[in-house]
């Protein structure tokens, strides 16, 4: 097993789309740079997985004060709204960037010409009748507000790749980074391995951007099962600061067919008649007219009413296949093969379903300013890994992640390289070398101990059923909470890596543990409900006492420590409307049901 | 479950499939110059592999093994 020691401007961990962007925008800003990736950048992260991208622009007729109203709306009025309008104003030069790379798009009236173009997409409140798009099977119908570009490439993020590597930036593939270099209260550095080979690296740079994606347990959603927010939780340990932590989301998931999402397609070129209903054969999703599936889903199968089935009769079967090729290339995998297989038949059969806990959100992770640079002076963090607060405890626009991740890539880039250009590079001490390289191989050395399989699946087993992190009590996440200690203290020290495959799992399992833990503290610190983030315990909105974001931090003995910042009075919205029509995006939860 | 095979005769020693794994399932075997699932637990299903492989050698099963804990 070798060692390398690298040294550049401006290391970015993450090959995904955020990444990518940080890599060339650095780049093109005159730093020398290295992008490490624990996968191979151009098939890694969500964006490989992702179809849409969001785009404002004002020429196109896009209004700002409807778009911004729409954000805080479905935001619940804890928006950050200057990142909101950051996101939305420079979505456009950053899509053109896309263009400019050479990534193609779809144009939605001639699905399948791959020329630029734009899909008059949906977002946000309930809409007119005569909008005629219905998004995801649900009965609602939605404002047509915006415009969402949807990838006319499977392989975009290859295409992303290539423009890494023109503008002259280096690409480390398979190098998983676990621990960040400290010196003087700076980051200079990270350190990791080679998955394949098990190569230590050390990699000392004068500026480092986490692009490492959202924090997940490999749970509902295939497009982020590699992402278990290593940036998120290396930086944590790094002492940054992090926002929006208790936000989580899920995803609907085919039973028996793990990986297949069909609802958009269904919806988007399907059935007409699908439905979606309870056990019982109710149509339950019409008793509240709005978005969120998310958390529907779980409360209807709280109150005894599940299992939840879909039923897509009538489709052509031939017809849907044809729609869902075309609609494969943008993104997905081969659904309708994946169901064959799977025995289902959706053209004759109702299926079941069930909205599984995926992880942290677009908007939570590692607390930026506007130059993206976190608490800690050196790092910088973009995309999922980036705690912008631009959505709230939901999700504002379909193609907002993608687009925040162009965004603050772009600005990252910049600003890292300049950042890298006014200082001068501090040597890592022998000590801290040391230090390291021990918390990196000590499981390998590992003669027994506890497996990755067993311990992932105990996280799993603890963090990603519905009564803990969808609809959540205090008592459930405190138990919670105790096993999640537990694996800390006793799994997590007695864990043994076999190989360099199996220590990546390892240090992906290191992070969902302090993962888990963050995520369950804050959710039982904010003591009300808000958009998908709901508290059995506490069912409404409490405006008095939480129109607030909840900051985490590791101090220096090692303690968490929990704390709020007051969103600024001017993005708290009318406070003097009643209830029903300052949240008109009632939830059915609680008191309100 | 999950990745069960790669079709020995088909596969082309291509390793398209080496890096579309996110997972780090697919390895290399070099003496015999083909694709070799080494580490199948990993698998995620995302299809990434069979969708890529140039000879189509991959067949991928559509659940998960181990499998997550459903929601409910």
């Amino acid at each position: 097993m070798a060692e390398k020691r690298l040294k550049t401007d401006v290391l970015v961990i993450g090959g995904g789309l955020a990444g990518c962007f940080t890599a060339v925008t650095a780049r093109e800003s005159g730093a020398e740079v290295i992008l490490a990736e624990k996968n191979y950048c151009g098939k890694t992260g969500s964006s490989h997985y992702a179809r849409d991208i969001m785009i404002f622009k004002e020429e196109w007729g896009d209004n700002f004060g409807e778009w911004m109203s729409q954000f805080d709306m479905i935001g619940e009025h804890i928006i950050n709204q200057e990142w909101a309008e950051i996101i939305l104003r420079e979505s456009y030069p950053r899509f053109r960037d896309l263009v400019d790379w050479g990534v193609p798009f779809y144009l939605n009236d001639e699905f399948g010409d791959t020329s630029t173009g734009l899909v008059s997409y949906a977002i946000g409140s309930p809409a007119p009748e005569e909008e005629p798009f219905r998004y995801a099977f649900r009965k609602t119908k939605y404002r047509k507000v915006g415009k969402v570009a949807k990838y006319g490439e499977r392989h975009k993020m290859m295409i992303a790749r290539r423009k890494v590597l023109k503008s002259g930036a280096t690409i480390i593939d398979r190098i998983m980074l676990t621990d960040l270099i400290k010196k003087n209260g700076r980051v200079i550095g990270a350190a990791g391995f080679h998955t394949v080979n098990g190569d230590l690296y050390f990699i000392e740079a004068k500026a480092v951007v986490i692009a490492t994606g959202c924090l997940t347990f490999r749970g509902a959603w295939h497009g982020c099962r590699s992402n278990a927010g290593e940036g998120v939780t290396m930086g944590y340990r790094a002492g940054a600061d992090l926002s929006g932590m208790e936000f989580g989301y899920g995803m609907y998931v085919v039973s028996d067919c793990d990986t297949v999402t069909i609802d958009g397609p269904i919806a988007e070129i399907g059935a007409k008649k699908d439905r979606v209903t309870n056990g019982l054969g109710e149509e339950f999703m019409d008793d509240i007219p709005h978005i969120p599936t998310n958390i529907l889903w779980p409360i209807e199968v709280h109150k005894g009413n599940g299992p939840i089935y879909h039923e897509a009769y009538g489709m052509d079967r031939e017809k849907f296949k044809d729609a869902l090729d075309k609609y494969n290339k943008t993104a997905e995998g081969p659904w309708i093969e994946m169901l064959d297989r799977a025995g289902l038949d959706i053209f004759k059969d109702r299926f079941q379903q069930y909205m599984g806990f995926v992880g942290s959100t677009w908007a939570g992770g590692l607390l930026i300013n506007t130059n993206c640079e976190t608490t800690v002076p050196g790092l910088y963090a973009v995309g999922d890994a980036a705690g912008t607060d631009y959505t709230g405890p939901t999700y504002s626009a379909l193609g907002s992640g993608m687009c925040s991740a162009c965004v603050t890539g772009y600005r990252a880039g910049i600003n890292a390289a300049k950042f890298a250009r006014e200082s001068i590079q501090l040597e890592a001490s022998p000590e801290e070398i040391d230090s390291l390289k021990n918390t990196i191989l000590t499981p390998l050395e590992r003669k027994s101990g506890f497996q990755p399989d067993h311990v992932l699946l105990r996280i799993q087993q603890t963090i990603l059923p519905y009564e803990v992190r969808m609809v959540m009590h205090g008592k459930r996440l405190e138990a919670a909470l105790t096993m999640i200690d537990f694996f800390k203290e006793h799994f997590l020290p007695r864990m043994q890596a076999t190989d360099s495959h199996q220590l990546r799992n390892v240090h992906e399992i290191r992070s969902m543990i302090a993962g888990a833990e963050i995520m369950l503290r804050t959710a039982l610190f904010r003591t009300e409900s808000r958009g998908w983030f709901f508290r059995e315990d506490y069912p409404r909105r409490d405006d008095k006492n939480w129109l607030k974001w909840v900051r985490v931090k590791q101090d220096e003995k090692g303690q968490m420590q929990l704390s709020t910042e007051d969103v600024p009075r001017k993005w708290q919205g009318d406070l003097s409307l009643p209830y029903e029509e300052r949240y008109p995006l009632q939830y059915g939860y609680g008191e309100e049901a | 479950m999950v990745i069960k095979r790669i079709d020995n005769d088909k596969c082309n020693g291509c390793r398209i499939c080496v890096d579309a794994c996110p997972m780090d399932v697919i390895r290399f075997d070099e003496e015999n110059n083909k694709a070799v699932i080494k580490y199948a637990t990993d698998c995620i299903c995302c299809y990434n592999c069979e969708e890529d492989c140039p000879t189509g050698a991959i067949y991928v099963d559509p659940l998960r093994d181990p499998q997550v804990p459903p929601a409910w």
